[in-house]
Parts: C-alpha cells; sequence; structure tokens
C-alpha cells in the first residue's frame, strides 16, 4: 500500500512537472509566434484582395484565434476546417453583427481544400466557427 | 503469453492491432509535405522520449509504468509543434491532425516496454528504426496518393505546403478519390495485403532452407 501511494506520488511530479514545462514553453514562445502568424497572414491577405490587415491576437483556444481588426474590435477568426481531402486553414472577417463575410484561405493548400469541398460542408463549418467558444465569450463581454 | 499472443482479438497478429497505425497513416500519407514533416515528428518524438525514458528509467514508478511515455511522448510531440509554429504558422494550422496522432503511435508501437531492457545504443537504434519503417511508408503511399489525388507533388516550407509540378490540367485529371480518405484506406488495405503475401513466401523460403 505504502509503495502504491509513492508510485502515485511520483507520477503527480511527472505530470505536474511537464505541465509547467508545456505552460513556461507556450508562455515564452508566445509573443515570437503571435507576431510571425500576424505577418505572414497579412502578407498573404494583401495577396489575395484589398482587405483590412490584422493587429493582435485578443483571445485563443486550442485550433482558433481571434483577432482585431481596427483597434477594440475583435473581427477576425482563424480556424482550420477538416476535411476528407485534408486540414485547411483560413481566416474569417465578420461584420458587428457575426455573421462572416469573407473566408480567406492561409496558403494554396488550403485553397485546393476549400475549392474541392462542397458548399453545404463549407456552410456547415462557418455554422460550426459562429458557435466558437471564443465569439461566445465575446458576446458575454459585451 | 503465448496463448494470449495468437488469440484473435487480443494477440499481436490481431485485425484490431494491426488496425491501430491506420489513423496516422491516413492522415500524414495524404500529401507528400506533410509525409515528409510528419516523418521529422516521428522521428523527434520517438528518440527524445526514448531517451528520455532511458534516462530516467530509475525515476519510473513501477505501478505506473505505461501512464509516464503518455505524458512524455505528447509533451515531445508538443515541443515539436511549437517549433514549427515559429518555422511556418500555415504548416503547423495545416498539420495539426497528424501531430496529434504522433504520440499515439509511439503509444501503441510498444517500444517504451523494451527501452529499459536493452542497452542505450540497442535502445536508441530501435526508436530510430521503428520511426524510420513508419515514415518510409508514409513517404511511400504519400509519392503515390500526391500525384493522383491533387495532380501536384508539394514541399514543406516557410509559405505552408507549396505545390510543385503541377497545373489546372494535371489538378483536373487527377484521381481524386485517391486523395479522399477512402482512397488511402484502399491503397493501405493493398499494401497490407502485399507484404503479407510476400511475408509468407519468405518465412516458408526460410524455413525449407533451414530445413536442407
Amino acid at each position: 500500500m505504502k509503495q502504491l501511494f509513492q508510485d502515485m506520488g511520483i507520477l503527480f511530479v511527472w505530470i505536474i512537472l511537464l505541465f509547467l514545462f508545456s505552460l513556461a514553453l507556450i508562455w515564452f514562445t508566445q509573443g515570437i509566434r503571435n507576431s510571425l502568424l500576424i505577418s505572414y497572414i497579412n502578407t498573404e491577405l494583401k495577396k489575395q484582395a484589398d482587405t483590412d490587415l490584422l493587429q493582435e491576437p485578443t483571445a485563443e483556444t486550442i485550433n482558433s484565434l481571434l483577432f482585431t481588426v481596427e483597434k477594440g474590435k475583435p473581427v477576425a477568426l482563424l480556424s482550420t476546417l477538416s476535411t476528407s481531402y485534408g486540414v485547411s486553414a483560413n481566416i474569417a472577417f465578420m461584420d458587428p453583427t457575426g455573421n462572416v463575410n469573407t473566408v480567406y484561405p492561409l496558403s494554396i493548400h488550403s485553397k485546393v481544400i476549400n475549392q474541392r469541398t462542397s458548399r453545404d460542408v463549407m456552410d456547415f463549418f462557418l455554422n460550426i466557427w459562429l458557435s466558437n467558444s471564443l465569439l461566445a465569450e465575446k458576446g458575454k463581454s459585451k | 503469453m503465448t496463448h494470449l499472443d495468437k488469440h484473435p482479438l487480443w494477440g499481436s497478429n490481431s485485425p484490431l492491432s494491426n488496425l491501430s497505425f491506420v489513423p496516422f497513416i491516413v492522415c500524414a500519407s495524404m500529401r507528400f509535405s506533410i509525409a515528409l514533416v510528419s516523418t521529422v515528428a516521428l522521428l523527434w518524438t520517438y528518440l527524445l522520449t526514448g531517451f528520455t525514458l532511458f534516462i530516467a528509467k530509475g525515476l519510473i514508478p513501477r505501478t505506473f509504468k505505461p501512464i509516464i511515455p503518455v505524458f512524455l511522448g505528447s509533451f515531445w510531440t508538443f515541443v515539436f509543434a511549437i517549433l514549427l509554429s515559429m518555422f511556418s504558422p500555415p504548416l503547423f494550422h495545416e498539420l495539426l491532425l497528424p501531430l496529434a496522432l504522433v504520440p499515439v503511435v509511439f503509444m501503441i508501437s510498444g517500444l517504451d516496454s523494451h527501452i529499459d531492457m536493452d542497452s542505450f545504443k540497442d535502445a536508441m537504434n530501435k526508436t530510430i528504426l521503428y520511426a524510420l519503417i513508419l515514415g518510409a511508408i508514409v513517404i511511400l503511399l504519400s509519392l503515390i496518393r500526391e500525384p493522383l489525388g491533387f495532380g501536384a507533388l508539394s514541399l514543406p516550407t516557410k509559405e505552408g505546403i507549396t505545390e510543385l509540378l503541377t497545373s489546372d490540367m494535371a489538378s483536373d485529371w487527377a484521381i481524386q478519390s485517391f486523395a479522399a480518405t477512402s482512397g488511402g484506406l484502399i491503397l493501405l488495405g493493398l499494401t497490407v495485403g502485399f507484404y503479407r503475401i510476400f511475408k509468407e513466401v519468405y518465412l516458408h523460403y526460410r524455413s525449407e532452407k533451414e530445413n536442407q
């Protein structure tokens, strides 16, 4: 019994250490990762359309990031779309009422995936994006 | 133990145990660029997890021995994902799914149970070999699936997955079903089938030779 509790203690130390290392890694690299991401997306948006550029991220979940476009207005959501052709990364611009106006794929691969995916599936994913917890949080804070 | 190993449901040659690697192989062999990055992720995770398990074998609790590799494998894949997101943000977002499956593949490989029994050199050689074999399967399948499914060949770059050797005509003519998951499963089924036929022939040849 004593051995079991000792082993449980060691297991918890392992889990806590790995968790802390992961958190430290996220914290230390957050600034550089966000600036690289924004710089890449803005370069890509300039290539694709004459649209507003992203300013800074305001919230984050495991696979989505919400950005401000004009100061203080979070209206661009980076999210992924998983289809049988692969995963495409897209940035969706929304109006103040929360409707998705335009979706820009982030690379040629993402563009090919979006083109091959049927309109119904795309609409299904847009509805999922709109129910995103980041947007729900944004709604609560207003 | 031998009896359990030959069991039709739990044995190492049972249909269910051979299915374990399928989700990773199907996801990672979608495109050549995805296969390349997944192979690097496999090598990174296998090597560093194996190394950590070997170095810290005295600190691993006996009762919960199978649990530690789960957390270690996930941690090292996570470090790889962070490094990838710093190299190329779009590549990171497009490769989230195969990357998420890398620690799962390490867990089901059963390598962790061999590591503490082998010498350091043998343990490291075995982990590299396991990762390279799986990586080679994924790369070979992607070389068939991508030209037939997308009419292109792609490479991982800072701008994400960049297509080489492509044209609108090639893309139009591409056999799209091969890029779809069902196409990958058909191809995988054929590969596994041929592998088993050749294995049987080889084993028969070896036993005949030894009996002579």
